[in-house]
């Protein structure tokens, strides 16, 4: 007996609590099979019901005699090794960044100043057409988020660069926006930035929620919030007033976080963003304000992500070189796990999205 | 009063598998399947069921399931009771491969999305744990690719093997 045709597709939308992975895989079964997993609509609803979730993590030896220092990994948890993979245009001993991880995408700006999409889920990535230059560069920011309304995918490149004549002393910005589906990159006027705004200095960000990207910026007198719409393409200011001294900006569970930190306490706080859009102190995780191990003082900090009960808490600590940092709310217990010089983390989908892209590698 | 009467003498319809066995079960147990309660409001129900799709092992199966999901005449299920059936339903798929398939197109045939869901995810815990090769003798799936074009598609996804 074999299974009837009309059946396939019953079947197939059951697996979306198969890995990605294994999918990838399942694509030489037969024709209809690769047909069936290639199309758009079965990788969307495998990816909306995917409960696959890894951390990948970036991780830069400390020890300067490693051949390889470069290394990345899929892993299922801190105290695991995981999965070893290996982002487009990898040079284990050239420092590509990470921009940010949006569902199962991930955004890297390579060492050589290529920006691609990888997918590390199936190994598949999207090249982006290049940036024209820019004279008296300063600096750029990108930030990668998700376009609900046109289910798109979106960079921003946002170029500081030094202005000329008499608006030499200020900050230029020129705003680009990268849309996956029409693989180009277009203008973003500026037009609705408050004017009080354009000396601002990105401080923190972006990251990307709801398809917003919001970032913490510095004036020359406070810190604000900004946020920049992915679909209207807009900037705004939000108004919630800041906790005072904020230091990151997370999303964490589909909320937006800030922390700050309380010398006296040598506690971390973090505060979430509510829907009346005011900031609630939220959890305070205690720290070490020094590594008597490394002999370094606490440099910065990222929160990487909250276990589902709320219980345990992950953190990026850069005592010079950065590690994870389990802490057990209720247990009260702490664990270190991977150290690196040049350290990223981010929380990974598994899903299949890019596989039926165009000049997709 | 003719609600009470009717649910205290359940009226029952006969099924005929397509080897000519006849069962016969509660209708409102039988209606767990769209495609016979359509045929029960059609009028069918004078006369013997045809289930032509179905031998008698697996209709007799199917009855099985629909035993357990009919709607309880007292009432609402209690969580008790939601936790039983769910225990029942992984036992009863927990079957060889060729009956699993039988009851996942028994399931297509009759619209019983509940027993459908069921066994899908049962298939798709079996794909998980085999290989391309295994998948196919299993599922007894042709392999229409040529020799050529497989060994292509494998070079590009080598590490989804490993």
């Amino acid at each position: 007996m074999s299974i009837p045709h009309d059946l396939f597709p019953e079947i197939l939308s059951h697996l979306h609590r198969l890995p990605a992975k294994s999918l990838v895989r399942f694509q030489c079964v037969s024709k209809s099979w690769f047909a069936k997993i290639n199309d758009p609509g079965f990788i969307q609803r495998h990816h909306d019901n995917s409960s696959e979730r890894r951390l990948l993590l970036q991780i830069w030896n400390c020890n300067t005699d490693h051949q390889e220092p470069l290394n990345y990994y899929l892993a299922n948890s801190p105290n695991e090794n995981g999965e070893a993979v290996f982002p487009p245009f990898h040079n284990p001993c050239r420092f590509s960044k990470i921009l940010d991880c949006c569902n199962g995408l991930v955004c890297i700006r390579t060492y050589d100043d290529k920006i691609v999409i990888w997918n590390p889920s199936i190994r598949k990535y999207k090249l982006l057409p290049s940036l024209p230059t820019v004279s008296g560069l300063k600096r750029r920011n990108f930030g990668f988020g998700y376009d609900p309304v046109n289910k798109d995918y979106k960079v921003v490149s946002i170029v500081e660069y030094f202005g000329s004549g008499d608006v030499s002393f200020a900050r230029i910005f020129k705003v680009e926006l990268y849309s996956l589906k029409p693989n180009s990159w277009s203008r973003v006027g500026l037009g609705s930035l408050p004017t009080t705004l354009w000396e601002l200095r990105i401080f923190f960000g972006p990251v990307s929620l709801n398809g917003d990207l919001y970032f913490l910026v510095k004036t020359p007198t406070v810190i604000r919030l900004l946020a920049f719409h992915l679909t209207t393409e807009k900037f705004r200011e939000q108004r919630p007033m800041l906790p005072v001294g904020p230091q990151t900006l997370e999303v964490l569970g589909g909320s937006l976080y800030v922390s700050t930190y309380e010398p006296g306490a040598q506690t971390i706080v973090l505060w979430r963003l509510n829907e009346e859009w005011s900031w609630i102190r939220f959890r305070s995780v205690p720290i070490f304000e020094f590594d008597f191990q490394l002999e370094m003082p606490l440099m910065g900090w990222r929160v990487v992500l909250w276990s589902k009960d709320g219980q345990e808490v992950l953190m990026e600590m850069d005592y010079g070189c950065k590690n994870l940092f389990k802490y057990d709310i209720k247990e009260k217990t702490r664990f270190i796990g991977h150290i690196g010089k040049h350290f990223w983390s981010g929380t990974c989908l598994g899903s299949l999205l890019l596989l039926d892209g165009d000049s997709v590698h | 009063m003719s609600s009470t009467l009717c649910c205290s003498f359940a009226k029952n319809v006969t099924l005929r598998s397509s080897d000519g066995q006849t069962f016969e079960v509660e209708e409102a147990a039988a209606q767990v399947s769209q495609t016979i309660k359509r045929m029960i409001e059609d009028g069918c129900t004078g006369s013997v069921i045809p289930v032509p799709n179905l031998t008698g092992p697996v209709l007799a199966l199917v009855i099985e399931y629909f035993k357990k999901h009919s709607p309880p005449s007292d009432g609402c299920p209690t969580a008790l009771l939601e936790m039983e059936i769910k225990d029942w339903d992984a036992k009863f798929v927990a079957v060889d491969n060729d009956t699993l398939l039988d009851l996942t197109l028994a399931a297509h045939y009759l619209e019983i999305q509940g027993l459908l869901d069921l066994t899908c995810h049962r298939v798709a815990d079996i794909l998980n744990d085999n290989s391309v090769e295994k998948i196919r003798e299993i599922f007894h799936i042709k392999n229409d690719f040529t020799p050529e074009e497989e060994a292509e598609e494998r070079s590009k996804i080598q590490w989804a093997f490993e």
